[in-house]
Order: C-alpha cells, then sequence, then structure tokens
C-alpha cells in the first residue's frame, strides 16, 4: 500500500494535535503563571512558536521520500541513529500518557464522579487500539471529520456565549508586569507544538498536493492559535480574576453559562465532545510515530502491547490529581523541551551538510 | 467483526457505578441552610418533587413536593443523612434556590461555599437568596398555585422583580467572586413571608382564592465584611441598581407642579469616569423614560415644556442617587459600589501605594459627581393630560 | 452418426419426455430435429423452419452440399455452428432447434420462448416524475432497457457464464473512454477462479465478488430501475447485469449515494439542498436517538430542563423495567411487525396491522409494559429508517442502534461519544473496489462535493468526479 493522504487531511491532523492540550495543560499552565493576563500569554506563545514551526517545515522538506526515523539513520549512522530514534520513543511516549491522563481526569471529575479512572482508560484504550489498527489513510480521514465537527461545535459555543462577556473583568491590564506573561508563553508554546512534531513520520512524499503543504500548515497554525487565543480570552473575560484560579478547568465553567435562543441552557455536554475529538486524534499520532518508528511494515501486533503498557503506565505513574498538577508544571515542560533541543540538532547537522556539500 | 466483540464485552463487564434510574432518584429543586451558634450545626431543609402523574397528584389530593430536613455539623453529612428519612438519594443537579441565612453568612460562610463550589453535581448558576429571620427559612415549604412548586415560585418571581428594578440576581459564582475579591462587598436578595406561616403549608393554602400565606421578594441586603447590616428600603434599592448598572427597568414617580409624573426608564446605562489622583468618581447615566401618568395639569404638547420637564427629571434623579450615596456612607461606612474595585482597575499601583486605609480615610471623602441624560421617549396612546384638558378648554 | 449422438442425449437426459425427436428426409437424405419443448416456441418452430426445409427441399439438387443450401437457404436470422457435442448440449438448453445433418455437420437455430413478465413499474424504488419501467427476469431485454437510453458504440460488454448447473449469463459493462476497465478485469480474475454450484441471482454473485466479512455496511448497489444504471455508467462505474434477476449491481459506489433518489433531478438546487439535509439528519436520528435517550434519562440529566424531567420521572415510575430493556423490547417488536409485513401476502394484511397498532399503542402502555415516551422515541427512530431504499443499509444501521444503545446505558453520554467515534472509523475504513468510501467529504474532491449534501445547479456541475473517471470534462452548451 503506498499509503498516501491528502494535503487537508494532513493539516486537520496538524490542526487537531496542536489543540489536544488545550483544555486542561496549555491553559491551566498559563492560568498558574499569569492569573487573569493568561491570554497575553497565548499571544505571546503565538510569536514564540514561530521558531518551531520552521524547524518542522525545514526538516520537513529535506530528502522528501524518507521518514523521520530513516533521516536521523542517514545523518548520524546506525548506532547513533538508533538512539537517537528510542530516545525519542521514549520521550512522544511521555506525551501520549499525559494526554490520556488528561482526558480521563476532565470526564471523571466533571461527569462520572462515582467511577473507577482505570475504566475509563481501558475505554478509551480500546477505541484508540482500533483506530491504530486502521492505519494512517483512515486516521487522516477521521481527523478531517473530527477537525470540522470541532470547529462548528466551538462556533455555536462562542455565539452562545458572547452576552456573558465582561471585558471589565480583564483589567487592570498587566497589574505585575510583563515577566509573567513571558514565561506562560514560552511554556504554552512548548505544550502545544512540540506533540506536533510526531507527524513528521509521514514523509512528504506520501502527500498528494505537494507543493501546497506548506501552504496549508501555516493557514493551519494561524487557525489554530487563534482559537486558542479565543477560549483563553473569553474564559477570562466571563469568569473574572479569582474564579479562575479556583477552578481547574475553568473554560468548561464558563461554557455552563451558554444559552441560545434563551431557552436552551444546560448544554455543555455537547461542547465537551469537541475536547474529546481532539485529545484523542493528539495521543494517536504520538502513538502511530512510535508504532512507525518500531516496524515500517503493516503488520499490527505490536499495537496490542503498545496500547497494554500506555495504560498501565498512565494508571501507576499517576496516583491522584495534585500528583499530576504538579508534574505538569515541573516535569513535563522539560521533557518537550528535550524533543525541541533534539530537532535543533538535527536541523543544524542538516544545514551544516547542506554548507559542506555531502549530499 | 471479531473485533466488535471485544468492545461489547468491555463494555457490559465494566459498570458504570453512577448509573441510576429515573424511579431512585429525588429531583431536588430548594436547599435552605441555616446554622445554629449555640450548638454548631447546620440545620438544612431541601425540597424534594413528588413524581407522581399530574393527574393522579391532583385527583389524589397529593402534594406536588415534599420537605425534608436534617441537622449535622457538616454540611456533606447533612445531605447525605436526609437518606434515613427519605426513600431516594438526593439528585441535586436541578437545584434552582439556595437559601441562606444570617448566621451562616457571618460565620460559615467560607464552609458553605466551599462545599457548594466543590460539588460536581450543583451548578454555579444556582440563584442565591439571604432570609433575614428564621422563620423566612421556611418559604419554600408554602403550597402555591400558579406554580406547582414553590421553587418555581420564588425564582419566577425573582427574576420579574430584576427585570422591573428591584432586586438583582445573585448566583453563586457571583457570591465567590464577592467573598474573595478584597476590594468588593457582598449584596443579596432577600425574600420574607407574610401571612399565616401555620397553614401555609397545608392544601388550604390553595383551595382559596386569597393566599392565607405568601412569599415575597423584599430588596437588597447590604453587608460589610460578612457583617449583616441591613435591608434597604425599596427605593433605595432601586437607586443602588442605578449606580451599580443592573437596572433595566424601573418605575419613577416625582412630583412636579402640584401633582405629579411617573416615568418608566428603560435602557439605562451608567458609565463611570473615576479620577483616581482626586479621589472623584464622574458617573454619567443614558438611557430613555415613557410616560404612563401625567396628573400635574401642564401642557405637554408644548415643546419648551417637555424641556423643561426632562431637566427637572434630571435633576430629581440625580439629587436621590447623590441622597442615597451619602446615606448610605454616613449610616453604614460599607462600599457596596464597588467603587473600590473600579479604582483598582484602572490604576492599581496608585492604589496600593496611596490607599491603604479605604474606610477611615479615603471612602468618605469620595466625592461622586453625576451626569444624568435620560431621554423622554413616548407619552402612550393619549397625546393630552386629562385632568389638561378637562380644566383648560 | 446421428444415431449415436440422439442416443447420448436420451441416455444423458434420461429419455425426458420434454426433448423432442424427429425426423426429416430431404430427397433420401435423413436430417434430424432435436428441440426442448419448454423452452422453444413450437409456433416459430413450425411456421419458420419446418415451412422453409419443405422448400428447401424443391430446389435440393443432389450432387449440392446438403449442409450449405440449408445454411443459405433456412428463414432463420440466427444461426450457429456446431463444433462438437458440448454444443450440442449448450445450444439444446438454451432454446436452440439442433439439425443433425449427415456426415457431423449440424446447425442450430433459435427459437427462443419468451418466459418472462413483460416491462411492469418498479416494485421497490418508486419515484414521483421519473420514467416508470423497470428490468425483467430477461437479460436481452434489460440489456435493451439500457441500450435504449446509451445510444453510442462506446457502450462494452464481456459475458461469462457462471454456476455448474445454472450456466447462468452475466454482463459486465461499461463505456469504454469514461471508466477503466480495471474493475472489470479483476471481476473476471476472480470469477474465474471460483466453481460454484449455483449462481441463481443478484444476491449471490454480490458475495462472490466482495469478501462478506469485511465490513457490514454494503459496497455494492442493486436497483431495478434502468435510469438509475446508465446514470451510473455515465459516471464512470461498472454494471453486472445477471439472467434471471431484475436487479442489477452498480459498483463501485459512496456512501452518498445512499442520499441520492431519481427524483432529485426534478427539483432546482435550492429546494434539492434542504431534501438532502432532511435525509443526512433521518439517518442521524435513526442511529443514534434510543442511545441518546437513554445516556440523558440516566447519567445526564442536567441537560433536561425542570418540568420535562418531572414529566418524565412520572410516567417512568409505573414501569418495572430498567431503560435499557423497555427499549429493546420496543426495537424487537417493531421489527417483528416489519419482517411479518414482508411474508404476509396482500389478503391477511390488514388485521395484522390492526394487532401491530394495539400492541405498540394504548394496551402497552395501560398495562404497565412500556411507557408513553419510549413509543415515541421507538415511532421517531422506526420512521426515519423507512426513507432508505437499500436494505443492506438498513441492517446494518441496527448493529449500530443496538451499539450506541450499549455504550449508553454504561457510560452516558460519554458512551455514546466513543461509539461515535468508532462509527466514524469504521466508515472511513471500507474501500469499495479500492475507493474511499467516505468519498466526496473526506478525501475532498469538489466536483464530487457539488451532488452530496448541498447541490449547485446544473450549469455549474460541468466535471466528473475524479475518483471514478479520468475522463473530467462533460459537455454541457449553455
Amino acid at each position: 500500500m503506498s499509503k498516501k493522504i491528502d494535503s487537508i487531511e494532513f493539516t486537520s491532523l496538524f490542526i487537531l494535535t496542536f489543540l489536544s492540550s488545550s483544555i486542561g495543560l496549555s491553559l491551566y499552565t498559563t492560568i498558574k503563571y499569569a492569573s487573569i493576563n493568561s491570554y497575553i500569554g497565548v499571544l505571546i506563545s503565538f510569536i514564540t512558536s514561530i521558531i518551531p514551526l520552521l524547524i518542522f517545515i525545514f526538516i520537513l522538506n529535506y530528502k522528501q521520500e524518507q521518514n523521520i526515523k530513516e533521516k536521523i539513520k542517514h545523518l548520524y549512522g546506525k548506532y547513533l541513529g538508533t538512539i537517537i530514534n528510542y530516545t525519542l520513543i521514549r520521550l512522544f511516549f511521555i506525551v501520549a500518557i499525559t494526554i490520556l491522563f488528561n482526558l480521563s481526569n476532565f470526564i471523571v471529575s466533571q461527569y462520572l464522579s462515582d467511577t473507577n479512572i482505570l475504566y475509563i482508560m481501558i475505554l478509551l484504550s480500546v477505541t484508540l487500539y482500533f483506530s491504530l489498527n486502521k492505519g494512517i489513510e483512515t486516521i487522516s480521514r477521521i481527523s478531517s471529520i473530527f477537525t470540522l465537527i470541532f470547529l462548528i461545535l466551538l462556533i455555536i459555543a462562542i455565539f452562545s456565549v458572547k452576552k456573558e462577556i465582561n471585558i471589565n473583568n480583564l483589567k487592570p491590564f498587566l497589574e505585575d508586569g510583563i515577566n509573567d506573561p513571558i514565561k506562560a508563553g514560552l511554556i504554552n508554546s512548548l505544550l502545544t507544538i512540540i506533540p506536533c512534531f510526531s507527524l513528521l513520520i509521514i514523509p512528504k512524499q506520501n502527500i498528494t498536493n505537494n507543493n501546497k503543504v506548506i501552504k496549508h500548515i501555516i493557514i493551519g497554525y494561524i487557525i489554530s492559535s487563534i482559537i486558542l487565543f479565543l477560549i483563553s480570552i473569553i474564559s477570562n473575560s466571563i469568569l473574572g480574576e479569582y474564579l479562575i484560579q479556583i477552578y481547574q478547568y475553568p473554560a468548561y465553567i464558563s461554557l455552563k453559562k451558554a444559552s441560545l435562543f434563551n431557552f436552551i441552557d444546560k448544554i455543555e455536554n455537547f461542547f465537551s465532545l469537541a475536547w474529546i475529538l481532539s485529545s484523542f486524534i493528539g495521543i494517536i499520532t504520538s502513538l502511530y510515530y512510535i508504532k512507525e518508528t518500531i516496524t515500517k511494515s503493516n503488520k499490527q501486533i505490536i499495537n496490542i502491547p503498545l496500547i497494554i503498557i500506555l495504560v498501565i503506565v498512565s494508571y501507576k505513574l499517576f496516583k491522584n490529581n495534585t500528583i499530576f498538577d504538579n508534574y505538569i508544571i515541573k516535569y513535563y515542560p522539560i521533557n518537550l523541551l528535550s524533543i525541541l533541543i533534539i530537532f535543533i540538532i538535527i536541523s543544524i547537522t542538516i544545514i551544516i551538510r547542506k554548507i559542506l556539500k555531502k549530499d | 467483526m471479531k473485533k466488535i466483540k471485544y468492545l461489547l464485552l468491555i463494555l457490559l463487564l465494566t459498570g458504570c457505578q453512577n448509573y441510576r434510574e429515573l424511579t431512585d432518584i429525588a429531583i431536588t429543586t430548594a436547599i435552605s441552610v441555616d446554622y445554629n451558634t449555640n450548638t454548631n450545626e447546620y440545620i438544612l431543609l431541601t425540597q424534594v418533587v413528588n413524581s407522581v402523574k399530574q393527574q393522579d397528584a391532583t385527583s389524589s389530593n397529593e402534594p406536588t413536593f415534599i420537605n425534608f430536613t436534617s441537622t449535622s455539623t457538616s454540611l456533606s453529612e447533612g445531605l447525605s443523612k436526609i437518606v434515613l428519612e427519605s426513600p431516594r438519594k438526593l439528585y441535586t443537579t436541578q437545584t434552582q434556590i439556595i437559601i441562606l441565612s444570617k448566621e451562616v453568612i457571618e460565620n460559615k460562610l467560607n464552609e458553605v461555599l466551599d462545599y457548594f463550589i466543590r460539588n460536581p453535581e450543583i451548578r454555579g448558576e444556582t440563584l442565591i437568596l439571604l432570609a433575614p429571620d428564621k422563620e423566612d427559612l421556611k418559604g419554600i415549604t408554602i403550597q402555591t398555585l400558579l406554580d406547582n412548586l414553590s421553587s418555581s415560585n420564588i425564582v419566577s418571581s425573582l427574576k420579574e422583580s430584576e427585570k422591573e428594578g428591584y432586586t438583582t440576581l445573585i448566583t453563586l459564582n457571583n457570591l465567590t467572586d464577592m467573598y474573595l475579591n478584597p476590594y468588593k462587598e457582598i449584596i443579596l436578595p432577600t425574600l420574607h413571608i407574610e401571612g399565616n406561616i401555620n397553614v401555609a403549608d397545608e392544601e388550604i393554602n390553595k383551595t382559596s382564592t386569597n393566599y392565607k400565606g405568601t412569599v415575597k421578594i423584599g430588596p437588597l441586603a447590604i453587608f460589610k465584611n460578612t457583617t449583616y447590616l441591613t435591608v434597604l428600603s425599596l427605593d433605595e434599592s432601586k437607586y443602588l441598581n442605578i449606580i451599580r448598572n443592573t437596572l433595566n427597568k424601573s418605575i419613577i414617580t416625582m412630583p412636579y407642579n402640584e401633582g405629579y409624573i411617573t416615568f418608566e426608564l428603560y435602557n439605562i446605562k451608567a458609565k463611570y469616569k473615576p479620577d483616581i489622583k482626586n479621589n472623584t468618581i464622574t458617573l454619567t447615566i443614558k438611557g430613555n423614560a415613557k410616560t404612563y401618568e401625567t396628573i400635574t395639569n401642564t401642557n405637554i404638547e408644548n415643546k419648551e415644556k417637555v424641556r423643561d420637564i426632562q431637566k427637572y427629571f434630571n435633576k430629581y434623579i440625580k439629587e436621590n442617587v447623590l441622597d442615597t450615596f451619602n446615606n448610605i456612607r454616613t449610616n453604614y461606612n460599607t462600599d457596596i459600589f464597588n467603587f473600590r474595585d473600579i479604582y483598582h482597575k484602572c490604576n492599581p499601583k496608585y492604589l496600593n501605594q496611596n490607599y491603604h486605609n479605604w474606610y477611615k480615610e479615603k471612602y468618605p471623602k469620595l466625592e461622586l459627581k453625576i451626569n444624568s441624560n435620560i431621554k423622554l421617549y413616548e407619552k402612550g396612546k393619549i397625546k393630552e393630560e386629562i385632568i389638561y384638558v378637562k380644566e383648560n378648554r | 452418426m446421428n444415431n449415436k449422438i440422439i442416443k447420448k442425449i436420451k441416455e444423458e437426459t434420461n429419455n425426458s419426455s420434454y426433448i423432442i425427436y424427429r425426423e426429416k428426409y430431404i430427397k433420401k437424405k435423413r436430417i434430424d430435429i432435436i428441440y426442448h419443448e419448454a423452452l422453444t416456441s413450437q409456433d416459430k418452430l413450425s411456421d419458420f423452419i419446418y415451412r422453409s426445409l419443405d422448400k428447401i427441399e424443391k430446389i435440393y439438387n443432389e450432387k449440392d452440399f446438403l449442409y450449405d443450401t440449408i445454411k443459405n437457404n433456412i428463414a432463420n436470422i440466427k444461426i450457429k455452428k456446431i463444433k462438437n457435442y458440448q454444443d450440442i448440449i449448450t445450444y439444446l438448453n438454451n432454446g436452440f432447434v439442433i439439425l443433425l445433418i449427415e456426415d457431423d455437420y449440424s446447425l442450430a437455430l433459435e427459437v427462443k420462448q419468451n418466459l418472462s413478465r413483460s416491462i411492469d413499474k418498479p416494485t421497490t424504488e418508486m419515484t414521483v416524475r421519473g420514467p416508470m419501467d423497470s428490468f425483467t427476469e430477461n437479460i436481452e431485454t434489460n440489456i435493451g432497457l439500457i441500450k435504449r437510453r446509451i445510444k453510442s458504440n462506446k457502450l462494452w460488454n464481456k459475458d461469462l457464464f457462471l454456476g455448474k448447473y445454472t450456466k447462468t449469463k452475466i454482463s459486465i459493462l461499461h463505456i469504454d473512454g469514461i471508466s477503466s476497465s480495471e474493475i472489470e478485469n479483476k471481476i473476471i480474475e476472480k470469477l474465474n477462479k471460483i466453481k460454484i454450484d449455483k449462481v441463481i441471482d443478484s444476491g449471490t454473485l454480490k458475495h462472490l465478488i466482495q469478501k462478506e466479512y469485511k465490513s457490514i455496511f454494503p459496497t455494492i448497489i442493486s436497483t431495478e430501475r434502468p435510469d438509475k444504471v446508465s446514470d451510473a455508467l455515465l459516471n464512470g462505474k461498472t454494471v453486472i447485469i445477471i439472467d434471471n434477476s431484475p436487479f442489477a449491481l452498480i459498483m463501485p459506489i459512496s456512501f452518498n449515494d445512499f442520499f441520492i433518489s431519481e427524483d432529485d433531478k426534478d427539483s432546482k438546487f435550492m429546494n434539492n439542498t434542504l431534501t438532502r439535509i432532511l435525509r443526512y439528519t433521518a439517518f442521524l436520528i435513526t442511529v443514534i436517538t434510543p442511545g441518546a435517550y437513554i445516556a440523558i434519562t440516566t447519567f445526564n440529566r442536567e441537560m433536561l430542563p425542570l418540568e420535562l424531567l418531572i414529566n418524565f420521572a412520572s410516567q417512568r415510575s409505573t414501569v418495572p423495567f430498567p431503560a435499557f430493556f423497555e427499549a429493546l423490547l420496543m426495537l424487537l417488536s417493531f421489527d417483528i411487525l416489519r419482517e411479518s409485513d414482508l411474508r404476509i401476502p396482500n389478503i391477511g394484511g390488514s388485521a395484522i396491522s390492526i394487532v401491530g397498532a394495539l400492541i405498540l399503542g394504548e394496551a402497552a402502555v395501560n398495562a404497565g409494559i412500556v411507557s408513553p415516551i419510549m413509543i415515541i422515541i421507538e415511532a421517531i427512530t422506526a420512521i426515519s429508517a423507512l426513507l432508505f431504499t437499500e436494505p443492506e443499509l438498513i441492517n446494518a444501521i441496527k448493529w449500530y442502534r443496538l451499539l450506541f444503545m450499549i455504550g449508553g446505558t454504561t457510560f452516558g453520554m460519554f458512551g455514546v461519544y466513543i461509539v461515535f467515534i468508532y462509527f466514524l472509523t469504521n466508515l472511513s475504513s471500507i474501500n469499495s473496489f479500492n475507493k474511499p468510501y467516505l468519498m466526496p467529504y473526506v478525501p475532498l474532491s469538489i466536483q464530487g462535493l457539488k451532488n452530496s449534501i448541498i447541490k449547485f445547479p446544473l450549469v455549474k456541475r460541468t466535471k466528473r468526479d475524479k475518483y471514478y473517471s479520468k475522463n473530467i470534462t462533460r459537455i454541457i452548451n449553455k
């Protein structure tokens, strides 16, 4: 099978992986650092994420018929390349377990409060297993449908809370200076764009409409940044400075005030579907990266132990909510930073080789 | 196909503990909380819907709701003790109102708020009311005719009163915000019971056209840092709403020329312009008004007379707003207008450096300048005053 | 020589009384006439063949070759030469009359009898404003109905004979220049490897071509309308017509084809868009509604307004079962009623429908078995399912309806969302002859999108879908 996907589907994978950490991870950390000024942090992260995006495009364009595993082996030889590949597998595995636990925690704390979190994880992982078995073509098709559903739900949600927005809640602007939003912005840009690097596993040759891929990715990046900014600023302006700091998922709480046409209310349940879909795609791209790096053939037998290890590690590692919150603030950005450093080194190596005209 | 088997097996084997049938729940629509300072116990009163077919209910003389009470030292234990009396577990997602008493707010507000906000089953949009007397807590036990549930009655009445300008709606989120914000003070709507409370919760209250006992929504109650001060009067409530920019519509009677005119205000908006260095706030009121009663023996078709009336009306509003502000400030010394918050939002650094003693030094010297710019719009169905037509034929 | 052949035939058919053997002498040379009585028409035989044999007897010159004379002078237009014994059997069983002439030369002449019904209205797919002829069991009539509509030389066909005992003739049609013969070659390759006893109708052929367990959604459409078939041919699809079956098979198809009907050509694009959106909404309603209702009333009750919730609670207080079993019971009874509707003869129809209405109506509610709201939900579900004409689609939907209900009882709305993700994954992974199933939407093709959930006016739909055919331009003169 040639495993060809469309460039619009590739862009939709990018958008949903970017937004997969929007509900619990990125909004949580920006509010923790910059409370009411977190939307300024998101705005700063739009600018600082351009550098990883350029690295992404640069690596994608180099040697278009190989995926990232083969590129690393080509650049560094067999032994060093294998070590780097397996380090990247471990780092992306940590990304996958974080998003899985985040989503299960969201469901358990808001809806099914009497259920053990293990059941939710098992249910999610079975669906992940089915989707992973079908291959990249199916994954890209469902991600473009999911993007459409996500955008429609988001537009309806914004439309139905617009009369609760109170700009006075956002004042005073930058009371404690600009240092906190800058810190929040840097961490936010790590959280959102680094999981997208797992899409480098698809060689550019496998994408039809080759020449339009770059344009589509830049448009997708702009759209997802705008969405994240809108979510941040709307939930801040509805709730105000003090409520934002005590709620765990303030974006979800601000949706509880949604009311359409004055009689349909209490519909925040539908909008949580959007977050389920985006987290789903976020986990699947990381898992697909791991699977393709281990074996390139079409055998799907590697999926079963992968999913089982995912569930077991995620359940045992995060014993409760507080440990997970501390982990997000302290250890998770370090993990993502190391992924970024590895990719920066790879791109520098490519530049050096091009200068020395070895290729 | 064999993969669907695995999905089915998993779904069937794992039961979910949240599963409850409609026949196993007691739908709670109102909760009232009271605190006994002598015995350090909470007293809870909940209203539960009696889910029998409505035709059967009215024909078999069954009430449409039931009340349960319980006492305990902590809130969550109190709410779970209710199963000792009721045959079903409480289901609090559809709760519409929560009534708190004075003692709760003065002593235990942080605990009550902690429980209600943390509970995933209680929504942040639940309305909060204050019951100034102990008897008023029983307001949810009264049987009413127009709405079958007394809590729906209270909610509808509260929403209509808010539209007419007598009170404001305070939700659980708003109350938490007012409590946590160091620059804001708490205000709450109130309710009280009139009439014969002893028969108000019986069937006889529904079978006659004049109620023996009723629940009435009262004007706003003001606090200073969780200490209960007083309940304002209806007029003061109205002007307080104008200052806080939460008024939608209201009726104001103005004496004029040996008679009076009644205006109905609508689309009122108030804008602030704070000047923190001189400690003054300029308040601009804009809106429209229409008249329904004019008993002043003037010719209201004359352009200049109408302009006179408009000027006089704006002056009247300005005086009354200032009076209300000064009265509340001198009698109670509490900043329920959130002026300190306005200063904080425009220039927080200056506030932190210079305004240390807000209540002792700066608040008594605050100068409020009011510009009132309300336009008279329409006069109803007839053009002239009836008394003018009769006396000046 | 002729006697040997006759003896062999008699042995093989056990001296069947339907095969008639007749001798005739033309100037002392003997010819044998063999025919099958049930398959041939006696009139044609007597009028044309026998009478012309008499005429030939008059003009026959004894020196000439009898075979040539008969071949040139017989009054029947369709003559086939017979080369071996196998041909004799084939033509005898196909309604031909065999003339055994001297010295191993034989001829077969066609005098077939028309044993099928006349062209009638379609019974399963009705239109309000379209042509109303439908296929019959005779393959030549069917090909004729198609050829009347596509009067071009490029309509190519390939014939196969399948089945050891039935030897059914099938024709694979496609238009050269618009669609490639790739699908045709694949089908022929597959069918040549199979040895099967019988191919009686189109259903069996469907399952020979595509594996049954690959997906539960149908990947081949069967239809009995010739205008639908010609439309499909002109869009680049391949069609199979089978003898003795009034249903033709169209492949490859996409999910969108279930929502298009032949009436759509008659209405304007704006009106038609509304109808298409209605059909898609009905599809979602019929799959999701029972599961969503169960999820909302058992887990996520905060989504209902208070008065509605009190109403539901008071109605359900009289019912002893949990909501899942109630829904299952109603679905079961409705499906039994529907099955019985298909089997019952027309005479006994009215009494059964009265009984059905009584079961599902007041009596069940009054006896306390189901609540009235459940009957409304089931009625909405069942009526929405009647919008689709392809029975395989409805059968596939039943599985998913059950799965949504199970997801709703166990995990509430979250379970419904998970099953929804699984449903979409399954739909997107189906390939119908290597073309993606969710065709105009997901591998996005703008030309296909112009005739899907939204519709563009005719003058703007000037190109063909690039996934079906390489020849993209249609010609429409404005």
